[in-house]
């Protein structure tokens, strides 16, 4: 027979319970949970069976669940080929127009960020990375530097700046961006669109660090703009 | 391992991803692809479909490896929140091929494989009745009801029974409230519990004499 729902004062929590029920059979629950629920099925048969159901479902679904999924053959090759042609390897740097070009490139082949939805707020800010290199001019080669192979800034960095974008900005507004602070894309970027960017001036290179770093802070699309190295 | 020692092990992995370590990411590519692939399968039924999603699945998270919080859940539930939204999105772009081309029609259920599926699943009902539930022999018919549920509701059902995430990380992985997950879990079970009876699985639909 199946049991009423109407013996209980309180449909209503019979109803919260009998939704819980899935994870209660696969012991996901909080400990508060359980307890409501275990409460609760003291009184109610029908969430008794309901739960039985959800038992089996857990065993065969499961069962089912053996045959795991095997990868085609080649299919991490194709992978690793996908990754590097997303992925440009360093290349020497003649001039940052060039860099801007590729930097656009790089916009248009990068898929839409994933949603995650707990990060939304990082994913939303985690658009484009600048590593600001303030250098003396003139300019050192840092043509095949990568942000992942700078594990310590080339040594003709007395300071570095570190750029996070609230969203990917136009083509148009990085390159007057960079006229702005007088800094040049010198390498990148990586998967992970970080660049390399050089700044040249007359000036000692901590000044001109911090006059990038004043224009960058007050850059509506900068979220966060931070020396590479503490002074 | 234990859950603390695969969570270390896990963030280890991921950053060293995100520093574009290779060997990490085959490491990782090994880890998880077996259960991704697996889950995708359950979601896309065609194999092409299946093996794409997972690479775009892998490739989002070698781009985005940097982006992986470890305070907001467990490196599986990230994963699996990129492969569903990869899973889908290789879905409706086969739908739009479908509808563009015109080849099918909407789903309905097929009188024949009921009931060719209906002879593979015939079970003698035993006394118990709760053995009838636990004991139920039935890996054939449920085949059958999950490839006619929605995408949708085929989704939860494996994320709940066949790969045991907790409501909240469901919500997580669909991108979707926290109630949402529930009534749709809710109603995936009737929707299933329908099916079988239809396919002579009335015992699991009402289990109850
Ligand atoms: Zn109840």
């Amino acid at each position: 027979m199946i049991a009423s729902t109407t013996d209980f004062s309180n449909a209503h929590v019979h109803m919260e319970i009998e939704e819980l029920l899935p994870w209660y059979a696969n012991e996901t629950l909080t400990s508060a949970e359980q307890r409501a629920v275990e409460q609760h099925l003291e009184q109610c048969p029908a969430c008794r069976e309901a739960l039985q159901e959800c038992r089996a479902l857990n065993l065969q679904v499961h069962a089912r669940a053996e045959e795991a999924w095997q990868p085609p053959a080649g299919h991490f090759d194709r992978l690793m080929a996908d990754i590097d042609r997303l992925t440009p390897s360093p290349t020497p740097v003649k001039t940052g127009l060039t860099l801007v070009q590729r930097i656009s490139d790089w916009l248009r082949g990068t898929p839409s960020p994933v949603r995650w939805t707990l990060a939304l707020e990082s994913l939303t800010v985690a658009a484009l990375v600048l590593v600001l290199i303030v250098t003396p001019a003139p300019l050192p080669d840092l043509g095949y530097e990568t942000l992942s192979s700078i594990k310590a800034p080339p040594a003709t960095t007395e300071s570095g700046l570190q750029v996070l974008f609230a969203a990917p900005m136009t083509v148009g507004e990085l390159q007057a961006l960079l006229q702005d602070i007088g800094g040049q894309i010198v390498a990148g970027p990586t998967s992970l669109g970080i660049y390399t960017v050089a700044v040249t001036g007359n000036e000692p290179p901590v000044a001109a660090r911090n006059r990038a770093l004043a224009t960058l802070r007050a850059h509506a699309q900068v979220r966060l703009a931070e020396p590479l190295q503490p002074d | 391992m234990s859950e603390l020692e695969t969570a270390t092990d896990d963030l280890e992995l991921i950053r060293a991803v995100a520093r574009q370590d290779r060997q990490a990411f085959k490491m990782l590519y090994d880890r998880y692809t077996p259960r991704i692939g697996r889950y995708l399968s359950r979601l896309l039924k065609r194999p092409q479909q299946v093996d794409e999603a997972v690479n775009d699945t892998m490739l989002a998270a070698w781009q985005n490896a940097g982006r992986f919080d470890p305070s907001q859940g467990r490196l599986s539930t990230w994963l699996f929140a990129i492969a569903h939204h990869k899973g889908l999105k290789v879905l409706r772009q086969a739908e739009r091929f479908r509808a563009e081309t015109s080849f099918d029609t909407l789903p309905s259920v097929d009188l024949d494989n009921v009931e060719e599926q209906d002879g593979a699943a015939q079970v003698i009902a035993p006394q118990n009745p709760e053995r009838t539930v636990l004991g139920w022999e039935l890996g054939q018919a449920l085949r059958w009801a999950l490839d006619r549920l929605s995408s949708e509701h085929r989704a939860v059902i494996e994320l709940t029974f066949g790969e045991d995430y907790s409501y909240p990380e469901i919500a997580v992985i669909l991108d979707c409230p926290l109630n949402t997950v529930k009534t749709r879990v809710f109603h995936a079970r009737k929707k299933l519990a329908q099916l079988l009876a239809q396919c002579g699985h009335a015992d699991f639909a009402t289990a109850r004499e």
